[in-house]
């Protein structure tokens, strides 16, 4: 088992603010998966590839202004060779944005 | 088709560089069926193909648009919706730039501002992702 927690931060420019949504920048809910998809590509040390979700929950919005930055919160667990059952949340203190659990493959 | 290329902006709350349906084939208060042509410059385009996150958002705004379109009927504007959850979703194939995805997405339930859809996404006859999905609509 392999686990690690990542800080990340959002970037008030990023151009995904301009059209989701105008004038109300939101972080889309895909987003978050694909920070989570990094975040565990960074703590196993090789990308991974997103092959089923079991469960996502998005609890919370996350904005830049409300939310500068962020914990995200993986762990792996290799269940046949190059496949993993990954659990992961995206936090900060204790408001919770995004709990995961889902099958990722070494790419 | 009913709705194509701009028009699609009457549907849906998401504006470049986030707009991921480009026609909606035919829509029905139960039922749609949308599409997108995955292109280079598409931000979720990564070393050739369209990345899980674009598929799912993909899945998210071809609902959005059938929503969209029974807003239309009802005379009201398409409303912002987030998604509150992601349930069984398989995604078996990452589209590759220039694939044509089409859509289908079905309305399971309705309660209140929550839209619990079910997603087929094919390319051509190959199943591309399912998935379900539960869509919260804000009220302006």
């Amino acid at each position: 088992m392999l686990s690690g927690v990542v800080r990340i931060c959002l970037n008030p420019d990023s151009s995904v603010y301009k059209g989701h949504f105008p004038g109300e920048p939101v972080s889309p809910g895909v987003c978050n998966l694909e920070m989570i998809r990094r975040c565990a590509a960074a703590v196993h040390h090789q990308p991974l590839r997103i092959l089923r979700i079991k469960q996502c929950r998005m609890t919370s919005v996350m904005t830049p202004d409300t939310t500068p930055q962020a914990d995200v919160n993986i762990t792996l667990q290799e269940t046949v060779p190059g496949v993993y059952r990954i659990t992961a949340a995206i936090e900060n203190g204790n408001v919770s944005y995004l709990t995961m659990k889902a099958e990722v493959a070494d790419e | 088709m009913i709705f194509k290329g701009e028009y699609i902006h009457q549907l849906i709350p998401q504006r470049p560089p986030i707009v991921m349906v480009d026609v909606v084939w035919s829509a029905s208060e139960t039922e749609a069926e949308a599409g997108l042509t995955v292109r280079q410059d598409n931000i979720f385009v990564d070393d050739g193909k369209l990345r899980e996150a674009g598929l799912i958002e993909h899945i998210a705004q071809s609902a959005a648009a059938f929503a969209g379109c029974n807003n239309i009927l009802s005379g009201e504007k398409p409303k912002l919706g987030f998604i509150g959850e992601i349930k069984d979703c398989c995604l078996s194939v990452l589209p590759e730039v220039g694939s044509e995805l089409r859509t289908h997405v079905r309305l399971v339930t309705e309660i209140g501002g929550i839209r619990l859809i079910s997603a087929e996404v094919r390319i051509g006859e190959t199943i591309a992702a399912t998935c379900l999905m539960k869509i919260f609509l804000k009220d302006d």
